[in-house]
């Protein structure tokens, strides 16, 4: 097949962070590595050229990476947009200025719940009050502003709460993103996982506020894909509209693909972008629909959701090549349906 | 879901958005957090009009001298295109 334009540039500029989220999408085993800041603006050019138009810097904390400001001036200069997203914690009110100055668009704060000893219990830190400032310079400086919520069993059953915090934050936008059960999220699912109930409740609450504060507000609820009965379209679909670089310069379709152990990714250390972007093997393994099998093959939503998700695939099925469990069809739809039976609220894992 | 637009509000870009233009498609592009709208050159005229300053009202009828239309289409049109792009978090109203 052709090699599709991507749009979305995912830069995961360190795995540090103050934070001890226990949905972490970082994989469990960090490297230390960064890339020097030569090697992330090559890359930005080649994923302008590419086609690229959002350019998201991520971690970990990408405030603790040394030379965010030239990254987001030369984002900048290429005509991006450039999205911060951060825990807001190292951040200070100088900083945010001269990250503005320096041609940042949008910054999306993540906070824990919308209470101070919720928030801090899950962050596992005392950042709450530190996270209501920061949204305040925010607010100040006039930056697109997105408050970004993970939910979960703990703090789900409070929507009406975090939209007001919302509000009174001053934020643009909502997200309210249920946890995807990979990588550490994945070993503490049990803990994290709320029930059925639990997650249409939060989703009426949700559809309410996005009425109340149509044309002002924007809320995003991202569903849980454990309680479907056909697969979200992962990524829209493998290596195809995002690329995802690690702090380490692999080139992933997303960032939990390294879980799957048959696949090699290339480095951008090694070899340019475009030349990954079009002929990584690893990217080309899942990318368009011949490596499907049944039921995939032959599904009428192959086109929509892609198969769904390959690491979720492995994770549960054992196999990156078969249907994401996620989906009804799939023969491994029972490890979906089993987990809501269990009773483990013992936290595993938890860095 | 449908809503009638009130001909009194002025809508504006939301904060989050910025119109560039697109090498790539030859067009102008509408780009917000985690999307982008390509546009054609009758709505990068209509989202140009979207500057806080001009009620609905009047951009209807800037439109409707540009283009020779007529005003209830021109205004069925725009009312329908608005609340798609305030229901994506393009345009507040």
């Amino acid at each position: 097949m052709s090699t599709p334009r991507p749009y979305t540039l995912i830069a995961e500029l360190t795995y540090k962070c103050a934070l001890h989220c226990p949905y972490c999408s970082n994989p469990a085993r960090r490297t230390q590595e960064t890339l020097p800041a030569e090697i992330w603006e090559r890359t930005l050019d080649d994923a302008s050229a590419l086609g690229v138009v959002q350019l998201h810097l991520s971690g970990g904390e990408p405030l603790l990476y040394r030379d965010l400001e030239r990254l987001i001036a030369r984002g900048h200069q290429l005509g991006l947009y450039v999205n911060l997203i951060t825990s807001g914690v190292p951040l200070t009110r100088a900083r945010l200025i001269a990250l503005h100055a320096a041609g940042l668009d949008h910054i999306q704060l993540s906070i824990q719940d919308a209470t101070r000893q919720s928030s801090d219990s899950i962050a596992g830190a005392r950042v709450f009050d530190r996270k209501c400032q920061v949204a305040s310079w925010v607010h100040d400086t006039g930056l697109a502003f997105t408050l970004n919520v993970v939910l979960h069993r703990a703090n789900i059953d409070r929507v009406p709460e975090i939209v007001a915090l919302a509000e009174q934050l001053g934020a643009h936008r909502l997200e309210l993103a249920n946890t995807q059960y990979l990588g550490v999220a994945f070993a503490n699912r049990a803990w994290l996982l709320p029930t059925r109930t639990q997650i249409e409740e939060a989703y009426e609450a949700a559809q309410r506020a996005r009425e109340r504060l149509f044309g002002r507000m924007e809320i995003i609820f991202v569903k849980p894909d454990y309680f479907g009965s056909t697969p979200r379209a992962c990524m829209d679909g493998w290596a195809r509209n995002y690329i995802h670089v690690t702090p380490a310069g692999r080139v992933l379709p997303c960032h939990a693909a390294e879980a799957i152990p048959e696949l090699v990714f290339d480095s951008v250390r090694d070899r340019g972008l475009a030349e990954i972007w079009a002929s990584s093997p690893a990217l080309q393994r899942f990318r368009g629909e011949s490596w499907m099998k049944e039921p995939c093959r032959s599904c009428e939503r192959r086109s929509i959701d892609f198969g769904g998700c390959r690491c979720q695939a492995y994770l549960l099925a054992g196999d990156p090549t078969v249907a994401d469990p996620a989906c009804a069809l799939s023969p491994a739809h029972g490890q979906i349906e089993s987990v809501h039976n269990e009773r483990t609220y013992v936290l595993r894992a938890r860095r | 879901m449908p809503r009638m637009l009130d001909h009194g509000v002025r809508p504006a870009l939301a904060r989050t958005v910025r119109l560039r233009w697109d090498e790539h498609a030859g067009a102008q592009m509408l780009i917000a957090p985690e999307r982008g709208l390509l546009l054609d050159e009758v709505a990068t005229r209509i989202v140009r009009l979207c500057d806080g300053s001009r009620t609905v009202g009047q951009i209807v009828d800037v439109l409707c001298a540009t283009y020779d239309a007529d005003v209830r289409a021109v205004a069925t049109d725009l009312e329908s295109f608005l609340t798609e792009l305030a229901r994506r978090g393009l345009v507040r109203l």
